[in-house]
């Protein structure tokens, strides 16, 4: 049994934030929850999903994220608590229809899970959600610790269904993928039973109404959330600087003025209801301090949201220095860490601490002495080296300087060398199949540069399906490669609208992404990767002569999964005496160019070798070597 | 050193210098300090100066030949790359060359070193039959092969890969015999020189275009990767060229033309018929040069050389007298091939009247002074003496 389902109030267990946000939604009594897959985000869903026979939840992984959010608002416009979870990108896809259902209200619970990703770790983007709240006018509630994490769900969820609106939570890397103590609360056995009220209807219009209701319903979270012991103080009555901080810049700031010993000069305030403000709460402890230092994640939200309070509050207030991003003392981008904060209360306070500058040297040294540097890299094995590589050669081949565009997805890392720099531009989801469109298009400009675009097997069903609509209807040029490799591999192999089993393990109808495509009438072709000759002949064909779009798909199981289903295809191995290596005629192709991680070069020997214990047996380096020195033999 | 490059050299002197030191370890070649591959690509794929001679693409795993096209794939660090050594149009160097074939200085008459010019015509029916002239060049490879003085002959195919003429490596007097006939186009034949020496071949001769014997010649001189080249490639057959289109698009052209008919020759008669004259099965087509020229590889219009002046022997058209060919005997090698074909009753050969080799001289120079009216800088490396 998953311990995110024991009944047993008063524990106290290890989990990660992410696991106690989903348990939090249990015992809130979550009824629905959906979700597209997003790191620092996936493991909500996925944990729920696991536990869903058990609770008797409905869970899925929804097309994308407006379609979870959609989901989700079903529920909840029904009497049910439902969740909603996502990175601050699928917030912008989900943005459309969370501006509209805010207007409405609901008549459940729900719950907006957000995960920021704080220095883009596991992202195209850098980007601070919490400013759509204020957009919003929802609630936003920011955990800092785990305990507080679950805590915030469970009354999430009472705030929502008490001001009859969403209420939002921000959650970030360090949150969510970290891990802490945490004890359990009771689980519910009755649920609130499920009905839609026909009689009435949620439409947004008149916004004369709507949005006054909307402002209604924010002043009463408003008015619930001012005393919410999410907001805490710690330290003197009468600091002589206070540092406002919330989510991971809790724990950090606290050890900081520890180390420092700062605990009689400086006090920590921490927001945990972000958006409302707790406003007298605050006005009460910035009326004791001169000086304020605000530590938070990404943009300064908290502190400037706290500077228009001030403003508006100012003959109650004394003259305070603001410090943190504006003021340039705190870094306007990036995560947060102990050293940052150290260093920036160093410097407010005077209380420098002595920095080891030698400290992270000699600890690179160490772990170099264990692990080589390798640079970003494929999986060795991995199919999109090899489509890439086909397609590299392909546009070699045709010369007209085509351009890939591409999007995100574990491909995205094709802008790199390890993909030989292939990709052009990484947007959005489904945005190399969209511009791609558009540059195929332009023809009547002069360009002649070919159009591609490669989307991965999810991305298609996320976000590329409306692009190829377009394309057909404006005969746009271009040709869509798909990299389809049976998986949602970038965020942890969640089954997607391709597979064959949902979130909850249940059999469906996989939808296959050619048919969709022929049924469209794009002239659509099926590769294997592997086979470099045939695919790098295809990409060059179908790019020759377009009249408008077409589809390939580029078909090879995630190197991760058939490594684990089936082991190693082909024992590969070099014969020395035909490796050339450096000589004229070759010039470490495979580990100079090709670069897959299983091959490395042997300096001493001036050979190429394959390292067993990381080369997956895909073959393909056999297939690219001048000098017939790879050689594979069926394992 | 040519006067013509004077200005070009001056220029490029402190370069020049240090690639001369690097020069001496690497057996005279022009080895240079950027990769030879960024260099050629620059050089002379960029500027359209390549002239499909082959020499570069079956050698290595960034350039390869493509619908009639030398495409680099990649980027390699090598600087001292046959693709560049071996390539005609990066820079060529006639002086070394000479020496080390004909053991004397470069004759800059205008038709090159040569013992001796000679008519000539095969012997057999069945090889005039198919011949592009007099069958000299085809005579001459199957007796070489017959006799053992080579063990492989690389000559062009009109069906190579992907439908493309292109090199291929023949055996037999048979072989030979169906790769007869001009094709008026850059054909990458080179490149099936590198499979004749895979594949083991000691004696191997080769039929090429002038720029083909120039590239032929600079990997005996350097061989850099040490085959033993000089005594390998035993035997160099050069043809007359003015000028060969890019074949990709003149095999294109012809396909639209003549839709699914098979051709069975080419054939460019002399000044002033202005003409292609195209044999199918069903009778003769005539395509108007003026409209044929645009397809003339750029490389062909910066070339010097119009009757192989580095081949041991040089077989062309004989200008008035269908056929017969004109063929120019130069090195030993060649002398001795000659001599050996005559007697065997392989080749009739007859003298060569002096006012025709004036005119052939004539129109050799022509085509230099057609060169050097390109500016030095265009001109590229078939002229340049040392890179
Ligand atoms: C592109 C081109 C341009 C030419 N221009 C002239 C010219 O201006 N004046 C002139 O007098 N002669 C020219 N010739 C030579 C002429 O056409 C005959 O090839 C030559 O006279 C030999 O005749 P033959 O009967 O002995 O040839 P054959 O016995 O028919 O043998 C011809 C040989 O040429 C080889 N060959 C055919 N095409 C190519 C090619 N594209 N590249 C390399 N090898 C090839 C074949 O493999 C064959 O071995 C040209 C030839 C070519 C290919
Ligand atoms: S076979 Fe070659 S390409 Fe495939 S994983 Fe092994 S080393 Fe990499
Ligand atoms: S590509 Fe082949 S010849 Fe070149 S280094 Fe690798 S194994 Fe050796
Ligand atoms: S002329 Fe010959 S060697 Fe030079 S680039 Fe062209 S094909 Fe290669
Ligand atoms: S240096 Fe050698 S390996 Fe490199 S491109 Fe030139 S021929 Fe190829």
């Amino acid at each position: 049994m998953s311990r995110l389902i024991l009944d047993e109030p008063g524990k106290e267990i290890l989990l990660m934030g992410n696991e106690a946000i989903a348990r939090g939604a249990l015992e809130a009594g979550v009824r629905v929850a959906a979700a597209y897959p997003g790191n620092p985000s996936s493991e909500i869903i996925g944990n729920l999903a696991q536990v869903a026979k058990e609770m008797g939840i409905y869970v899925e992984w929804s097309v994308n994220e407006k379609v979870a959010a959609e989901v989700a608002a079903a529920a909840a416009v029904s009497n049910m608590n439902a969740l909603v979870a996502m990175k601050q990108n699928g917030l912008n896809v989900a943005c459309d229809f969370l501006l509209n259902l805010n207007l409405t209200g609901i008549r459940g619970g729900l719950v907006v899970i957000v995960a920021d990703d704080p220095s883009g770790i596991s992202s195209s983007n850098e980007q601070d959600s919490r400013s759509f709240a204020k957009l919003a006018d929802i609630p936003l509630l920011e955990p800092s610790t785990f305990q507080e994490a679950k805590e915030m769900v469970r009354e999430g969820f009472e705030l929502s269904r008490r001001t009859g609106n969403f209420v939002m939570i921000r959650s970030v890397t360090r949150i969510s993928h970290a891990r802490g103590n945490v004890i359990l609360g009771p689980l519910p056995k009755d649920f609130p039973v499920p009905y839609f009220d026909t009689s009435k209807p949620l439409c947004p219009i008149p916004t004369s109404i709507t949005h006054v209701a909307l402002h209604r319903r924010f002043k009463e979270a408003e008015e619930i959330l001012k005393d919410s012991e999410f907001n805490e103080y710690w330290g003197p009555e009468k600091p002589e600087l206070l540092v406002i901080t919330c989510g991971s810049g809790w724990l950090f700031s606290k050890e900081a003025i520890d180390i420092l010993g700062l605990c009689s000069r400086v006090a920590v305030l921490k927001v945990g209801t972000t958006w409302p403000l707790p406003k007298s709460f605050l006005i009460k402890h910035l009326q004791k301090t001169r000086r304020v230092l605000f530590f938070e994640e990404i943009d300064p939200v908290l502190e400037n949201n706290v500077a228009e309070l001030y403003a508006q509050h100012n003959r109650e207030l004394p003259l305070i220095e603001f410090m943190g991003k504006n003021s340039g003392i705190v870094p306007g981008t990036g995560e947060l860490s102990p050293e940052l904060i150290l260093n920036a209360l160093g410097k407010v306070t005077g209380e420098a601490v002595e920095f080891d500058e030698n400290q992270a040297g000699q600890a690179k040294d160490i772990i170099e002495g264990y692990a080589p540097q390798r640079s970003m890299a494929f999986c060795a094995g991995c199919p999109h080296r090899a489509s890439l590589w086909a397609i590299k050669q392909a546009l070699s081949l045709d010369g007209r300087n085509g351009v890939l565009f591409g999007d995100i997805g574990c491909y995205a890392l094709g802008i790199l060398p390890t993909g030989f720099s292939q990709l052009k531009t990484v947007h959005a989801m489904g945005s190399g199949a969209g511009m791609a469109c558009g540059f195929g298009n332009f023809h009547q400009f002069g360009v002649n540069q070919p159009s591609l675009a490669v989307c991965g097997d999810s991305t298609f069903f996320h976000a590329v399906i409306p692009v190829l609509v377009n394309a057909v209807h404006q005969r746009s040029r271009f040709l869509l490669v798909v990299l389809d490799n049976s998986a949602t591999a970038m965020t942890g192999f969640q089954p997607h609208p391709g597979s064959p089993v949902d979130a909850m393990g249940q059999n469906t109808s996989p939808i296959v992404i050619e048919d969709l495509c022929k049924s469209l009438g794009l002239p659509t072709v099926v590769m294997d990767p592997f086979d470099l000759d045939g695919t790098i002949e295809t990409v060059c064909e179908m790019i020759r002569e377009q009249t408008g779009p077409k589809a390939l798909i580029l078909r090879q199981e995630c190197a991760l999964v058939s490594g684990k289903k089936q082991g190693k295809k082909y024992q590969v191995r070099i014969d020395p005496q035909r490796c050339i290596g450096e000589e004229c005629g070759c010039d470490r192709l495979c580990t100079r160019v090709f670069k897959c991680p299983g091959l490395t070069w042997d300096r001493s020997e001036k050979k190429s070798r394959i390292e067993s214990v990381i080369c997956n047996g895909c073959g393909v380096c056999a297939d690219i070597c001048p000098s017939h020195a790879i050689v594979k033999e069926s394992a | 050193m040519n006067h013509r490059t004077v200005g070009f050299l001056a220029r490029s002197l402190p370069r020049r210098r240090a690639r001369r030191i690097i020069s001496v370890e690497t057996k005279g070649a022009a080895v240079t300090q950027t990769s030879a591959l960024d260099r050629l690509y620059e050089k002379v794929i960029a500027k359209g100066l390549c002239a499909a001679c082959g020499a570069c693409v079956g050698n290595c795993p960034y350039l390869v030949k493509y619908k009639g096209k030398t495409v680099k794939l990649d980027s390699c660090t090598r600087s001292d790359g046959k693709c560049y050594v071996y390539c005609p149009a990066a820079y060529f160097d006639p002086e070394p060359i000479s020496q080390a074939i004909f053991n004397e200085s470069y004759d800059n008459n205008g038709i090159g070193n040569f013992a001796e010019v000679k008519a000539s015509r095969s012997t057999f029916d069945e090889i005039l039959a198919v011949a592009q002239g007099g069958g000299t060049v085809t005579s001459l490879m199957g007796m070489a092969l017959n006799k053992g003085l080579i063990d492989a002959a690389v000559v062009t195919s009109g069906k190579g890969s992907g439908g493309f003429a292109g090199g291929v490596v023949a055996t037999t007097l048979e072989g030979v015999k169906g790769c007869a006939g001009s094709k008026f186009v850059g054909a990458h034949s080179l490149d099936a020189l590198k499979e004749a020496l895979q594949s083991g071949f000691t004696r191997i001769g080769i039929v090429g275009l002038p720029c083909q014997v120039r590239s032929l010649r600079k990997m005996q001189l350097y061989d850099m990767k040490d085959q033993d080249l000089k005594q390998r490639i035993s035997l160099v057959i050069g043809l007359f060229c003015n000028w060969s289109f890019s074949v990709g698009e003149f095999q294109s052209l012809i396909r639209t033309r003549m839709g699914t008919k098979e051709i069975r020759k080419f054939d460019v008669p002399p000044p002033p018929a202005n003409q292609l004259r195209v044999e199918t099965e069903d009778g003769v087509q005539i395509i108007s040069l003026d409209e044929l020229k645009p397809l003339i590889q750029d490389a062909c219009r910066q070339c010097p050389d119009m009757t192989s002046e580095f081949a041991d022997v040089s077989v062309g058209m004989y200008e008035g007298r269908p056929g017969w060919n004109t063929l120019i005997i130069r090195s030993r090698a060649g002398l001795e091939l000659v001599e050996m074909a005559i007697q065997s009753g392989v080749l009739q050969t007859e003298p060569f009247p002096v006012e025709n080799l004036t005119h052939l001289r004539q129109a050799s120079r022509n085509k230099k002074e057609r060169v050097s009216r390109m500016t030095p800088e265009a001109s590229g490396g078939h002229l340049a003496c040392h890179d």
